[in-house]
């Protein structure tokens, strides 16, 4: 009995410190990890050239030169020029601002509402049937074929595509606070908090979502990834960013035409898709190893 | 009449005769299946019904006119001459109003009926029957404004008005020279439907309402008689004739089974070339009869399925996908050799709207022939031994139409529109490089636009073109007090013309360098069609790309259409509901003039005004360019952008 008794709290502690590593911790492993440390820098290069875009930009990327147009890589402009000659290089530059903007819009949206929907949802049995069909039946479509539902009813434009990006990624959010908030729930640090009569929602914000934030924040680094390649998606199929804005699926999509003859118009949009997609998913990958090893596997 | 198309033929400079060889000596394949590539699907098989030349180039391999024109090659001159198809011959009355065609006789439709007159006139009315709003009503065959019957009644509406009613049908036309009879006398004339009211100021009598109207109807050379001497306007009703409300109204009259007699109110030199556009095909009457007995006048459900003369057959549509034709066993056409035609079996028209796909297959023998190849992979296919590439002028102009209303839509509610202003519409003239179009996006293989219309077609004359000058263009925009940056739509299809999305995208980022910010609405080709086909009052857009061919190679078809305010939509082609008064009556005279030197002269004065008007940004003439693979034999690219593939066969 004694033994009983006193073997849990001991237990409780350690994972507890297991799923909050203190700060110098954390980055002390994710050092240790090469391919997380080159997400990480690729991560680092790509928002330094989204958010200095206007000062490292060698040219206006809609200005167009038709005299040089088509021209492959020079020293004048390393990654040559578009079909009507704007400088490839400055395009991309000003598209990682925009896949940036758009990563991050729609992972808050995602955040904002799919984290709390998952928590009142895991929080309260009650709703959690109805709320979870509904998850159900948004997690049944692909993530895609959502978002380009929702274009077409909110109409096709940059916006638009940080939205429906956003709110396909919320059941995903939901799910995955829902089931962290389930476990939690029943842990004895939430029963005392409701013999202390805290009312729920202190008992959700304050003591159970933190212990949440590990799985949110790798999923978020990797949804920033997801959202990336779905704006270009829907930029290469005409419903996200349109032309002249230098989005990179825009610009994969209207090299497709020079792909045989000029193929460097269409390469360099998609090689700067490919790294920092990429660069995302490492980053996330090696976060989730260090702040939440149970997660392995899962996500 | 002679006279005429010789000059015509002159006139046109330079066309390029199609490559391969139809000559009757070379020994023949007979059969096979041959596989078309094109853009866009067809809109509808139904010749009152459909507006685009990939649609006429499947259908006159199934329906066929009563006569066509050739280009043909003589000693490096070319000349278009009419060519009997349906009709065996044909003659004209001395005075050129009374056309008579010898139909060919022996020729059975598709579904086993008789070519005979009474089809032909059936066809034809149908074509010309204001109700049936056939687009190219009035474009090709507007000079035949229909009435059914000469005989009307007019009835006294009340003291000083009086309706004619019933059967008199009119069309735009109708409605101009309505107004223009109202303009001269102190009358007031309001046309609606089939009705027209004619009110007089207080105190007329119906009689002398009536001798007004004929009076001033004779004034504007119109035939308006009436025989009746009126009505003192009790409210009885006087029965009146009035035989031909427009200038070119006419009869289509079967005297016989292989006599067509077409009368025309006037003389008008072009009927044969119109005749020879594929909106005045004959089609079976068998279920054509039915269709109008069950939805009078023009029929319903007849854009499907079509039987005609030509020499394939409809066999399978699949829409958005494939056409596919077969071969009419009991065609009535032989080659030079007296060969039965066509030599082969079948025909597939595949819609590939994407033209990086499209060549693929071509490249690959998937398709054997594909048309609009982009001008940038000339190159390559050339390195290509098992392709031939075809190069053939087009008489078609690709244009940005702006919408000119003073607001959009033209409604009191509707927004402010800056196009309406010429000096904004000749700044984004000057704004756009067509000189970098041409070389850079089509490959040099357009010629930029001097003229609404291209120098093959008579009348043109070069007016332009605007060079490129963005400081003038800012000037302009500074002088019509635009607040820069102006926001712009322009609503262009994907995948009609040569490189059209390419096109439209360089003009935005031109149009960009100054401060004219333009967002580009893309559209499948039939729903882009659908939304500028719309009343001024309903119409949303503000700039179109578009293109126009002048196929008849006559000024009054590239111009009228496009430019008389009488052309507006839903229906017609002035897209952007442009208008000036004398623009109008210039059309309206090169019309009715004879003297070609004359006609020259009009239509020269016309494109001028149009031009400093600028409803357009005036951008390039296209070419075209079609793949064929080196096995097809006597394939025939015709310069009004239809492929003739009735002696084509495959080695």
């Amino acid at each position: 009995m004694i033994n009983k008794t006193l073997a849990p709290p001991t237990e409780r502690v350690i994972e507890e410190e297991r799923l909050t590593p203190a700060r110098g911790t954390l980055w002390r492993r994710l050092r240790k990890s090469p391919s997380a440390m080159l997400g990480l820098g690729i991560v680092l290069v790509f928002m330094g050239v989204g958010l200095l875009a206007d000062w490292i930009a060698p040219y206006d990327p809609l200005r167009p030169d038709f005299g040089r147009a088509r021209e492959g890589p020079s020293w004048d402009s390393p990654l040559g020029r578009d079909e009507l000659g704007r400088d490839i290089l400055s395009r991309i530059i000003h598209g990682a601002r925009i896949s940036l903007w758009i990563g991050f819009i729609a992972v808050a949206i995602g955040v904002v509402l799919g984290v709390p929907l998952g928590a009142i949802s895991g929080y309260y049995g009650r709703l959690d049937i109805f709320v979870q069909r509904v998850v159900d039946i948004m997690l049944a479509f692909p993530g895609l074929l959502l978002a380009i539902v929702l274009i077409s009813i909110l109409g096709v434009g940059l916006s638009n595509v940080m939205v429906a990006v956003g709110v396909a990624s919320i059941p995903t959010y939901a799910r995955l606070v829902r089931g962290s908030v389930l476990s939690l729930r029943e842990m004895d640090y939430v029963a005392a908090a409701k013999a202390l009569g805290m009312s729920d929602g202190r008992i959700i914000f304050r003591h159970i979502l933190p212990n949440c934030l590990a799985p949110i924040i790798v999923q978020s680094t990797l949804q920033v990834a997801t959202a990336i390649l779905f704006a270009a998606g829907l930029g290469y199929l005409g419903l996200g960013a349109k032309p002249p804005m230098p989005e990179w699926g825009v610009m994969l999509s209207t090299g497709r035409d020079y792909l045989r003859d000029w193929p460097h118009i269409a390469t360099f949009p998609g090689l700067a898709i490919m790294l920092s997609v990429l660069g995302f998913n490492l980053l996330g990958d090696g976060l989730r190893d260090v702040l939440d090893p149970r997660l392995r596997g899962k996500l | 009449m002679h006279r005429y198309f010789l000059l015509g033929a002159v006139l046109v400079a330079a066309f390029l005769i199609p490559v391969t060889d139809t000559g009757g000596q070379q020994q023949v394949k007979i059969g096979g299946k041959l596989v078309v590539a094109q853009g866009t699907d067809a809109e509808s098989v139904d010749p009152i019904n459909f507006s685009a030349s990939p649609t006429a180039s499947i259908m006159e391999h199934i329906i066929q006119t009563l006569v066509r024109l050739d280009v043909e090659d003589r000693g490096g001159q070319l000349e278009t001459t009419p060519k009997g198809v349906l009709a065996e011959s044909w003659s004209v009355s001395p005075d050129g109003r009374v056309w008579t065609f010898n139909l060919r006789r022996g020729i059975k439709f598709h579904d086993g009926t008789d070519l005979d007159a009474s089809v032909v006139k059936l066809s034809l009315e149908r074509a010309l029957h204001p109700d049936c709003a056939a687009p190219f009503r009035s474009a090709v065959l507007g000079r035949l404004a229909y009435s059914p019957a000469s005989a009307t009644t007019g009835t006294v509406a009340d003291k000083n008005a009086i309706v004619w009613r019933a059967n008199l049908l009119l069309g735009p036309e109708g409605n101009n020279v309505s107004v223009a009879i109202a303009s001269g006398a102190s009358l007031g004339v309001s046309v609606s439907g089939s009705a027209i009211t004619v009110t007089a100021p207080a105190g007329t009598t119906a009689a002398a309402v009536i001798r007004a109207v004929n009076e001033n109807a004779a004034a504007n050379k119109l035939v308006w008689a009436s025989n009746a001497p009126g009505s003192d306007g009790s409210g009885a009703v006087a029965p009146v004739t009035a035989t031909r409300l427009s200038g070119f109204a006419t009869s289509v009259e079967a005297p016989d089974a292989n006599t067509v007699r077409i009368t025309l109110a006037s003389p008008f030199a072009p009927l044969l070339q119109h005749l020879a556009h594929t909106a005045a095909t004959i089609v079976s009457a068998k279920r054509v009869r039915e269709a109008i007995a069950a939805a009078p006048p023009c029929g319903k459900g007849l854009q499907d399925k079509v039987e005609g003369t030509g020499p394939f057959m409809l066999k399978e549509w699949r829409r958005g996908e494939r056409m596919v034709l077969v071969k009419n066993p009991n065609y009535w056409e032989r080659d030079a050799a007296g060969r039965q035609l066509p030599y082969l079996d079948e025909i597939e028209w595949r819609v590939i709207p994407d033209d990086a796909a499209r060549m693929i297959e071509l490249e690959r023998g998937t398709v054997h022939i594909a048309v609009r190849v982009p001008p940038l992979d000339v190159p390559r296919l050339q390195r290509d031994p098992n392709i031939v590439l075809d190069f053939t002028t087009s008489v078609r102009t690709i244009y940005i139409g702006m919408n000119v209303r003073d607001r959009i839509p033209d409604t009191p509610t509707g927004a402010a529109n800056p196009l309406a202003d010429r000096r904004v519409r000749q700044a984004l003239n000057y704004c756009v490089d067509k000189e970098a179009i041409v070389r850079t996006i089509m490959g040099g293989q357009a010629r930029v636009s001097d003229a609404p219309i291209v120098p093959q077609v008579f009348g043109y004359a070069k007016v332009g073109p605007y060079p490129f000058d963005p400081a003038r263009a800012a000037a302009l925009l500074r002088e019509a007090g635009v607040t820069l940056p102006l926001r712009l739509k322009m609503h262009h299809p994907r995948g009609r013309y040569v490189r059209d999305v390419q096109v439209a995208q360089a003009v935005q980022a031109m149009l960009g360098t100054c401060r004219i910010e333009v967002e580009l609405i893309p559209m499948e080709f039939v729903s882009f069609l659908a939304l500028i086909n719309k009343a001024p009052s309903e119409a949303e857009h503000q700039l179109y790309l578009l293109g126009w061919g002048t196929i008849t190679l006559d000024a009054d078809y590239g111009l009228y259409s496009l430019f008389h305010s009488s052309q507006w939509p839903p229906g017609p082609f002035n897209r952007g509901y442009y208008k000036n008064d004398r623009v109008d009556a210039l059309l309206q005279q090169g019309r009715e003039e004879a003297n070609p030197d004359r006609r020259k002269a009009i239509y020269a004065e016309a494109q001028r005004l149009i031009w400093e008007d600028a409803p357009w940004i005036f951008s390039h003439s296209e070419s075209q360019i079609t793949g064929i693979r080196r096995n097809v034999k006597g394939a025939d690219v015709h310069v009004t952008e239809r492929l003739i593939l009735w002696q084509t066969w495959m080695d």
